[in-house]
């Protein structure tokens, strides 16, 4: 029971992403407009625009994901969804662990690809490249469950869209300087596993909390 | 089956109900009624696990059990089709979801399965939901205001579930404003006297 | 064992506690800060290498070492709440995250202050801890904003205590990040002092003025909790009766 009610939320997540899915390539557009906007506004410095490229991109793509969030359970509020999950009888850490899942594969799949063609627009190469790819593979899902605990906490709340940023961004502090230093290091010829293997820590760490954590908010939004 | 000792119920500083004592039964059917904001709704979300009972205790006879839960709002996902949502809601809640195409049947919905649910009006909604009653297992059927915005025969097909339900030993507590047929008289919970 | 838990709760009872202890608590504290103060300020050796504006840290470390612990103490009460629905617990959470918030400030406004004659800088980004602490700033504002953006402050402080044991899991990786991103772009951390410089007779007091900033934050959050279940309690017949003396 427990697994078909898994695979349940995990294909509804699927199904209504798909039908919607010109929303999906929103982050994507913010997420090129950004990395046109860095240089712009910092002058065609090339030299300087290099050794930025890391940071930019990974704050770029934080703020994305932080932009996909704010609607991420409203639907389920308003509809009665979270109703009837918390009724179900089923866990509802384990239906927020499957609804988790497919949100992170929804919203860092698009970036994850996009990530390094942008890279490479900012004058990266090689290696960086595929550094990059990687620490957005595991550090973007994290991103993706943290942001969801701060939607559901916010759930509910007529102008919660700042309010998630601010609650949030803080907890983003580890993943960005992570992600953004196994660039660096990879830019600038150093190894890249240790940040790689940090980020994979909170990979671990995330899908193991973050499902508990939103379970718990959801839970309060409905009393 | 589930007793309720002593039952209180706060908002805004504000008593909703006190010292709610009952015990549902097996083939029992409550009806909970009152005012608008005497806290009919309050009371459900109680019963069903949603809200925690702040004052006095809920007590189930043996283990406790999920509940089926059709609340005021209905569970019904704009993006997916009538069949999709009743497909899902069955298998979150453990039920057949073979059944579901001919719930639909039931509920005069047979035409609008593929329809996404967006596009259907209230009671066309609330119907998708209520097409659970037709297969759900569970023992205790929470219902608020399950009538809204229900056409005649509809009501008709609703209570016919509510009957089942009672006679292969459920029980059914309902809020509702609407006066239902005498074969369904229950007992009364008075809610804002 | 639930039941006596929540009766010992009662918000009723913890305001006849409070209500006695209160003013020997507030007592005990001002004077334990008046002998702690003399003791870090005055008798206190000065340092070898600062000399007297090391004093700062008789304020600012118990600050930041309060600034911590709040936020332990914050996410315990958070459980509580959470989990047994204790309206004492509630309210604690948000108390506590006033307190923190501003030990965190206190923290970070003494560290400034000392980092200008020290580093000849307000704010010295190779320094993990400062920003460690800013961070946590940021952190107790979110718990606040969260909390008070609900109109049903039962409600919110659920939520606020959700969020509140989110960041105790996240602190320590903060801080481990914050670290590793410092030897990472800056070499060597700066530290501001060489251990064995912190000589016993100027630890000692340092340590008494940790448990008088304890006591302090005691003293007051029982103090605001008093207040406060007062507030939430008003249309109890024995709040009327508190109030009308």
């Amino acid at each position: 029971m427990m697994g078909r009610a898994f695979a349940a939320v995990f294909r509804r997540e699927l199904r209504l992403a798909w039908r919607r899915r010109g929303q999906l390539l929103q982050p994507l557009v913010f997420y090129a407009l950004v990395m046109l906007l860095f240089p712009l506004g910092a002058g065609a410095d090339l030299a300087l625009l290099g050794q930025a490229a890391p940071s930019l991109l990974w704050v770029a793509a934080l703020l994305a994901v932080l932009l996909a969030q704010g609607t991420l359970f409203s639907a389920d509020l308003e509809e009665g969804g979270i109703e009837l999950w918390v009724t179900s009888g089923v866990s509802l850490g384990w239906l927020a662990l499957a609804k988790l899942i497919a949100h992170a594969m929804i919203v860092s799949l698009p970036l994850i690809l996009v990530g390094p063609v942008l890279a490479g627009w900012l004058g990266l190469r090689g290696e960086a490249l595929w550094v990059l790819a990687a620490s957005m593979a595991l550090g973007m899902p994290v991103l993706c469950w943290i942001g969801a605990l701060g939607a559901a906490l916010t759930l509910g709340l007529p102008r919660g869209g700042i309010l998630l940023a601010l609650i949030v961004l803080p907890l983003y502090i580890p993943v960005l300087m992570f992600g953004a230093g196994a660039v660096h290091a990879a830019v600038e010829g150093r190894p890249a596993d240790g940040a790689l293997l940090l980020l994979a820590g909170l990979l671990f760490l995330g899908v193991s909390l973050a499902p508990l954590a939103t379970a718990a908010a959801l839970r309060v939004s409905q009393e | 089956m589930l007793e309720a000792r002593e039952l209180g119920c706060r908002r805004d500083g504000r008593s909703l109900f006190e010292n709610l004592s009952f015990k549902v039964e097996v083939g029992q059917l409550w009806l909970v009624r009152g005012a608008n904001g005497s806290g009919k709704t309050s009371l459900l979300r109680i019963l069903a696990g949603l809200s925690p009972a702040e004052q006095g205790e809920l007590i189930w006879q043996g283990e406790r059990e999920p509940v089926l839960w059709v609340g005021h709002r209905v569970a019904v996902s704009a993006g997916l089709t009538a069949r999709e949502n009743l497909e899902f809601m069955a298998a979150l809640e453990g039920d057949e979801i073979g059944a579901s195409a001919a719930a639909l049947e039931a509920v005069g919905l047979g035409a609008f399965s593929e329809t996404r649910a967006g596009r259907l009006s209230e009671g066309q909604a609330r119907r998708v939901a209520l097409a659970r009653l037709a297969f759900s297992t569970r023992r205790l059927w929470l219902l608020d205001e399950p009538l809204t915005s229900l056409d005649e025969t509809s009501v008709n097909w609703f209570e016919t579930q509510v009957h089942r339900q009672l006679d292969r030993g459920g029980a059914v507590v309902m809020a509702t404003h609407r006066e239902i047929s005498d074969s369904l008289q229950g007992w009364t919970l008075q809610l804002g006297a | 064992m639930f039941h006596r838990f929540t009766a010992l709760s009662s918000p009723r009872r913890f305001y006849a506690i409070a209500s006695a202890w209160l003013p020997w608590l507030s007592v005990l504290t001002a004077l334990g800060f008046a002998v702690g103060l003399y003791w870090g300020l005055i008798v206190a050796p000065p340092d070898y290498q600062q000399g007297e504006a090391y004093r700062i840290i008789y304020v600012h470390v118990p600050s930041a070492w309060l600034s911590l612990m709040v936020y332990t103490v914050m996410a315990g009460a958070g459980l509580v709440a959470l989990v047994w629905h204790v309206k004492l617990a509630e309210i604690a959470v948000y108390e506590c995250a006033v307190l923190g918030a501003w030990f965190t400030a206190l923290a970070l406004g003494t560290g400034m202050l000392w980092g200008k004659p020290m580093w000849g800088t307000w704010w010295q980004w190779g320094d993990a801890r400062m920003l460690s602490e800013l961070i946590l700033l940021f952190l107790y504002i979110g718990v606040l904003g969260l909390h008070n953006a609900f109109a049903d402050s039962r409600k919110g402080a659920r939520v606020a205590a959700v969020l509140a044991l989110a960041g105790i899991v996240n602190i320590p990786i903060i801080h481990y990040s914050v670290e590793w991103w410092n030897t990472l772009h800056q070499g060597a951390t700066v530290t501001r002092f060489d251990k064995p410089a912190a000589h016993s007779s100027m630890l000692w007091p340092l340590l008494f003025m940790g448990t008088m900033f304890i006591l302090y934050f005691s003293t007051v959050l029982l103090a605001r909790i008093r207040v406060r279940i007062l507030e939430q309690e008003a249309d109890r017949q024995w709040a009327e009766e508190v109030r009308r003396g």
